[in-house]
C-alpha cells in the first residue's frame, strides 16, 4: 500500500534544530580560533601594541593594525632561533627514523611469532605507556648520566626512539595481514627480514604514518627531557628555548608568539598532510582490531 | 618430478591430535587430491609438506630426499592458497617474478620466465594486466596471477590448498579444467586439498580420503566413488541413504524387514545406498531378482531441476529415491539392485 508522504509539519522544527546546531558549532569554532588568530595576529604587532585592544574587543583585536615582522626577524637573525627549531627538527627527524625501524620490528615481532612469555612482554610494553613520564625521569637521568650522555643529541633522541604506541599500532595492523601472504614469501624463499622489509611493512603504511606523526609530535612538544638532560645552547630545542622569552622581570611577548607561530608551522602542515592515514589507524586499533 | 613419500607422520596441537602416523605416497608427476571435511587433517598434512608446520614424529621424503627438518624454502616446492596471498602492494609482474628476485636471476631472465608463465596460466592481455595492482582485478584473475607465481620458480612439488573455495561456481568450474590441463601440460608433482569431493574427483589421479586425521581410503576417483571402503567413505561421497541394520543367520533386517545377505559384515551395520540408485515401483509389482526391495510412503517430492527428490517414510527412518518424473504420495515398493547397497560394520571410518 502506498503512502503518501507525511505533511512537512516537522520542517520548522528541523531547521530550527540544524540552526541552532550550526550555532553551537559555530561558537566552538569561534572559541578555538581566537586565541590563535590573537597569537598570530599578536605576533606581528610591536611589543606595547599586543595588549592594547585586550580590554576592550574590537575588529582591531584581531587585525595587526601596523603589522611587522620585526619579532620574527628578531628571533630568527638575534636569538639563534633557527638553530633551536633545525635542532628540534634534527632530533624529531632522527627518532622518527630510529623509532619506526625499532617499533616496527618490536611490532612484527609481537604480530609473527609465538613465544614462550609473548602476552606478558606485550602485557608489560603496553603498561609502559600508561606509566607517566614523570615517574621515569628521575632513574631516566640516572641511566643517561652513566652513559655519559648529558647534554648530546643522544640524550635527546635514543631515550624517545622505543615508543609503546607506536610498537601496539603497527602490532596491530601486521596481525590483520594474512598468515599466507608471509607463508608465500616464505615458500619462494624469502627471509625473515625480507617479509618484514619488502612485505610487512608496505602494507602497514599508515600505521607507520600516524607512529611517524605521533613521534614527531613528543619530540617537537617535548620540554621537560629537554630541559633536564641538556644545558649548552647549541642543543636547545624549540620548546624551551621559547621559555627564555619569559624572565623573571620580562616577558617578551612579541618574541615569545612569533616563535610561537613558527612552532606551531611543522605540526599543522603535517597533520593535514597526514590527516587520511591518521583516521585511518586510529579506526584500526580499537574498534575494528 | 619427484615422488612425494609421508611416513608414519604425527602431529599434535594440545590434545588435539591433526595428523595420527599418516603414511602416503604422491606420485611423480601425477595430481593427487587430499579430500575430507573440516578439521580432518588435511591442511595440516599439506602444510607439514610445505614445511610450514613442524611434525611431531615421521618423516617427510621428496624421492630419496628427506625433507622433515628443512624450512619452507629449502624444501624447493610452491603454493597456492585459498585466498590467493598475493601481495597488494606489488603489481602483477612484480608478484610473480618475486622468487626469482630472490634466487638472483638475471632480470632480462626474470621477464621472459614471467610473461611466459602469464602466458601460460592464460591470463589476459599480458600488456593490460602486468602493471595492474592484484586489487585491480578478479577473484579468477588473482587466482591465475597466485597460479603463475607458484609455477615461475618451476617447484619441484606444487601444493594447492582449496584453491578455488573462494571463487564463485561458475569460475570455479572453468578454473579446474584449466588446472587440469596446466598441470598435465608442465608434468608437476601436485598435491591438491579440497573439502569438495566434486572437485577432488573432477581433478585428480589419485584421491586421498582423510577423516580424523587419519587415512580412510587411497584409490583412484572411480574407485573412490564407486568403491568406498567404508560406511564414513560412502557417507562423504554423497550416498545419501543410511539405515541402521542388523546381520543374523544369512539376514539383514532393515526398516523393521528382512532380506537376504551374503556379506561379511556381522551384528550391528550400517547400510547405505544412493537416492539415484533406488527405483520406486508400485506394492503390487512383481518382484525382481537380483534385487533388494523395501516398502515405504512416499511422503514429500521436491523439484530439484534436473530431477524429482523423493523423501519415503520406512517403518525406521527416512530415505530418499531420485525420479524424472513426479510421483504421488502413497505407498512404494523401493528397489535397489544388490550390488548398489553397501554394508559396513559398526565402525564407520
Amino acid at each position: 500500500m502506498h503512502t503518501p508522504a507525511g505533511p512537512r509539519q516537522g520542517a520548522p522544527t528541523r531547521l530550527l534544530r540544524r540552526g541552532l546546531f550550526g550555532s553551537a558549532l559555530g561558537a566552538t569554532l569561534l572559541l578555538s580560533a581566537v586565541p590563535l588568530l590573537w597569537a598570530l595576529t599578536s605576533s606581528l604587532r610591536p611589543d606595547d601594541e599586543i595588549f592594547r585592544y585586550t580590554t576592550r574587543l574590537s575588529w582591531k583585536t584581531l587585525l595587526p593594525i601596523g603589522g611587522t615582522f620585526r619579532n620574527f626577524r628578531e628571533i630568527l637573525f638575534e636569538d639563534r632561533f633557527a638553530r633551536f627549531f633545525g635542532n628540534s627538527l634534527f632530533v624529531a627527524g632522527t627518532t622518527i627514523v630510529l623509532g619506526l625501524l625499532v617499533n616496527s620490528l618490536a611490532a612484527f615481532g609481537f604480530a609473527r611469532f609465538t613465544f614462550r612469555g609473548q602476552k606478558l612482554l606485550f602485557g608489560l610494553v603496553l603498561v609502559t605507556f600508561m606509566v607517566p613520564f614523570e615517574v621515569i625521569v628521575l632513574p631516566l637521568y640516572l641511566v643517561v648520566r652513566s652513559m655519559g650522555w648529558l647534554d648530546t643529541y643522544r640524550a635527546l633522541i635514543i631515550p624517545a626512539v622505543p615508543d609503546a604506541f607506536s610498537i601496539f599500532l603497527i602490532r596491530q595492523f601486521m596481525a590483520k595481514l594474512p598468515k599466507d601472504m608471509f607463508d608465500a614469501g616464505r615458500v619462494d624463499g624469502a627471509t625473515w627480514w625480507d617479509l618484514y622489509w619488502r612485505i610487512a611493512l608496505p602494507n602497514v603504511k599508515p600505521a607507520l604514518i600516524t607512529a611517524s606523526l605521533l613521534l614527531f609530535l613528543r619530540q617537537w612538544d617535548a620540554f621537560f627531557w629537554p630541559l633536564v638532560a641538556t644545558s649548552s645552547l647549541e642543543l636547545t630545542v624549540i620548546q624551551v628555548a621559547l621559555t627564555k622569552y619569559m624572565t623573571e622581570f620580562i616577558t617578551y611577548w612579541g618574541r615569545l608568539l612569533a616563535g610561537s607561530m613558527l612552532a606551531t608551522i611543522p605540526i599543522v602542515v603535517l597533520f593535514f598532510m597526514l590527516q587520511k592515514y591518521y583516521v585511518q589507524s586510529v579506526a584500526s586499533t580499537g574498534i575494528k582490531g | 618430478m619427484v615422488e612425494v613419500r609421508v611416513e608414519n607422520v604425527r602431529k599434535t596441537y594440545g590434545r588435539v591430535e591433526a595428523l595420527r602416523g599418516v603414511s602416503l605416497n604422491f606420485r611423480s608427476g601425477a595430481l593427487t587430491a587430499i579430500l575430507g571435511p573440516s578439521g580432518c587433517g588435511k591442511t595440516t598434512l599439506l602444510r607439514s609438506i610445505a614445511g610450514f608446520i613442524e611434525v611431531d614424529a615421521g618423516r617427510i621424503l621428496f624421492d630419496a630426499e628427506e625433507v622433515t627438518g628443512l624450512p619452507p624454502q629449502r624444501r624447493g616446492t610452491a603454493m597456492v592458497f585459498q585466498n590467493y596471498a598475493l601481495w597488494p602492494h606489488m603489481t602483477v609482474f612484480e608478484n610473480v617474478a618475486y622468487g626469482l628476485r630472490l634466487q638472483k636471476v638475471p632480470a632480462a631472465e626474470i621477464r621472459r620466465r614471467v610473461l611466459k608463465v602469464l602466458e601460460l596460466v592464460e591470463i589476459g592481455s599480458l600488456a593490460d594486466v602486468e602493471s595492474r595492482k592484484p586489487s585491480a582485478l578478479s577473484g579468477g584473475q588473482q587466482q591465475r596471477v597466485a597460479l603463475a607465481r607458484a609455477l615461475v620458480v618451476e617447484p619441484k612439488v606444487l601444493l594447492m590448498d582449496e584453491p578455488l573455495s573462494n571463487l564463485d561456481a561458475k569460475v570455479r568450474q572453468r578454473l579446474r579444467v584449466e588446472l587440469r590441463r596446466l598441470q598435465k601440460q608442465v608434468g608437476i608433482t601436485a598435491i591438491y586439498v579440497t573439502h569438495d569431493q566434486e572437485e577432488a574427483l573432477a581433478l585428480a589421479d589419485t584421491v586421498v580420503l582423510m577423516n580424523q586425521g587419519m587415512v580412510v581410503q587411497t584409490g583412484t576417483p572411480q574407485d573412490i566413488y564407486l568403491k568406498p571402503t567404508t560406511a564414513f567413505a560412502a557417507e562423504f561421497l554423497g550416498v545419501s541413504n543410511q539405515l541402521e541394520g542388523e546381520v543374523t543367520d544369512g539376514k539383514l533386517v532393515v526398516a523393521g524387514q528382512s532380506i537376504p545377505y551374503t556379506g561379511t559384515a556381522r551384528g550391528r551395520v550400517t547400510v547405505i545406498f544412493r537416492a539415484s540408485d533406488v527405483q520406486m515401483e508400485e506394492p503390487s509389482a512383481p518382484p525382481r531378482g537380483g534385487t533388494v526391495a523395501l516398502t515405504g510412503v512416499l511422503e514429500e517430492s521436491l523439484f530439484l531441476g534436473a530431477h524429482y527428490r523423493h523423501y519415503i517414510r520406512l517403518a525406521d527412518g527416512m530415505v530418499m529415491a531420485d525420479s524424472p518424473d513426479l510421483r504421488r504420495p502413497g505407498p512404494f515398493r523401493l528397489v535397489l539392485p544388490a550390488d548398489k547397497v553397501q554394508v559396513y560394520g559398526e565402525h564407520k571410518t
